[in-house]
């Protein structure tokens, strides 16, 4: 198990694609947080933008929540790269093929690359949330914006909601054999709108759905009676994805390679 | 030693397999010819684990390929192509493939040595030649200095030079004790290198056994291969 483990971790730090995105993952949030930060405070100060302590608050949490799309994005590459086809011109074939010679026992296999997601992603998850936190406490200081109860809670949400968004994406791209569907939907869904939570509007169920539970993990307290609480959201993800996980473990073991 | 024994496929009503069954036996180089689409590939994705059969066996050393732990320490395989990520270097893909086994970096570079890429190392597999490609996927083969080696159409892409070097590397493998099955759609090709031979056409097998056993009664090598492979010729 452990030379499956090396295996994964070495075919995920040696495509340029996953270590470029972590490493946005991690810094971009914190360069965003630091200029709406400024622009916020100096709103706040001048009073113009209608800027108020409360939505002073919000910095570096709305940012850092972006880093979700950039696991969302390492998930589905993790899993798509051992479908990407060399061209015919070189006799075509793909590394999944590879993988299954030197590692034939396929659910160890998928264990292997999860665990390695998961070790990549939550020191992203961390350290966007605290670098974005700690930029935004450090510039907006003087409105008196600080460490509470609140924001730890909303930066241990949003870790779990970035994590859990990178570990659905690999999952699902496991299931369909292909990233591009889960790569546009999940990007999408945390960075311009989710059809998931505009279904909220039309059924309370769609709140169960497995990216509005994501949702819910992050999202503030809105005037809809049948909003679940966040720990709910949070527990309801991750029945999502042992189910997502289950589906993909039982096919990739009986599926041909 | 290699086991097929009436290996069977049916896929949507389409018989891919029908009970094929030949021995690859060990110090003896195994040629399995057949045109596009006779079921070679088929037949080796099955012996590798790559795909259930309906029925059958397919064994190494009687022993499934799924059954073995670390199945690069005893059998090689090359099905056709690197099969690398583009993006990935060269000494990249075969670095994670050596991890998976525990085989050194040392190793890695001994493999690109021996098939002649070892200038062409930190080179991304997507700037390679059809003929670099193929031996990035047999050095990956190599990688366990395995005693059983199954290669798919190994010669697809190769220059002269290269074909003799396949056929000096098989042959070396073969009379150190190592068992070869080699596959392709080049029957004079398989014939100059293999000791014995399987044909296999429309999913059956047609005739096996050793080149000049296969090929008497026939004209040549084309016409047994053209006897044996085309509806006319049976």
């Amino acid at each position: 198990m452990m030379g499956v483990l090396r295996a994964e971790i070495l075919k995920a730090v040696t495509l340029a694609g996953v270590r470029h995105t972590l490493i946005a993952g991690a810094v971009i949030p914190a360069l965003l947080t630091w200029f709406n930060a400024r622009a916020a405070l100096r709103g706040w100060q001048t009073g113009t933008d209608g800027w108020t302590t409360q939505d002073l608050a919000q910095i570096g949490v709305t940012e850092s929540l972006l880093a979700a799309a950039a696991l969302a994005a390492v998930g589905v590459m993790l899993v798509s790269s051992e479908y990407r086809e060399l061209s015919v011109d070189q006799g075509g074939g793909y590394e999944r093929v590879t993988t299954a010679l030197a590692i034939p026992r396929r659910g160890p296999g998928l264990a292997a690359k999860m665990l390695v997601a998961l070790l990549l992603m939550v020191p992203v998850a961390v350290t966007t949330n605290l670098l974005s936190t700690a930029v935004a406490l450090w510039i907006l200081e003087p409105a008196g914006i600080g460490w509470d109860r609140e924001r730890i809670a909303g930066m241990l949400a949003g870790c779990w909601y970035m994590i859990a968004t990178g570990l659905l994406g690999a999952s699902v791209t496991t299931v369909l054999r292909s990233g591009l569907v889960p790569m546009v939907y999940l990007v999408v869904n945390n960075t311009l709108f989710s059809p998931g939570f505009l279904l909220t509007r039309l059924t309370a169920a769609a709140w169960y759905l497995p990216d509005t539970s994501l949702i819910g993990l992050v999202v503030a307290r809105m005037d809809d009676p049948h909003q679940p609480t966040k720990v709910v959201s949070g527990l309801v993800a991750a029945g999502w994805l042992v189910v997502v996980m289950a589906v993909a473990w039982v096919l990739e073991r009986r599926r041909p390679v | 030693m290699i086991d097929i024994d009436q290996l069977t496929w049916t896929l949507r009503g389409r018989t891919i397999l029908d009970h094929v069954s030949f021995r690859a036996a060990p110090r003896r180089v195994t040629g399995f010819v057949g045109p596009n689409g006779a079921g070679k590939s088929s037949t080796l994705r099955v012996l590798l684990g790559l795909q259930t059969p309906t029925s059958g066996e397919a064994t190494i050393s009687k022993r499934r390929y799924r059954d073995f732990g670390r199945p690069l320490d005893h059998i090689g395989a090359s099905l056709g192509g690197a099969g690398a990520h583009p993006s990935r270097r060269a000494v990249d893909h075969l670095g994670w493939v050596a991890a998976s086994h525990g085989y050194g970096r040392a190793r890695v570079h001994e493999v690109l040595e021996q098939v002649g890429l070892a200038h062409a190392a930190k080179a991304r597999v997507r700037t390679f030649s059809l003929g670099m490609a193929q031996r990035l996927g047999i050095a990956t083969a190599l990688l366990g200095d395995p005693e059983v080696l199954v290669l798919d159409e190994p010669i697809n892409g190769l220059d002269p030079e290269g074909i003799r070097w396949i056929r000096t590397l098989v042959r070396r493998r073969a009379d150190d004790g190592g068992t070869v099955l080699l596959s392709s759609h080049v029957m004079a090709e398989l014939a100059t290198v293999a000791d014995d031979l399987v044909v296999i056409s429309g999913g059956r097998v047609r005739a096996s056994g050793t080149v000049s056993e296969v090929v008497a009664g026939h004209g040549g090598l084309e016409e047994a291969f053209f006897a044996l492979t085309t509806e006319e010729g049976r």
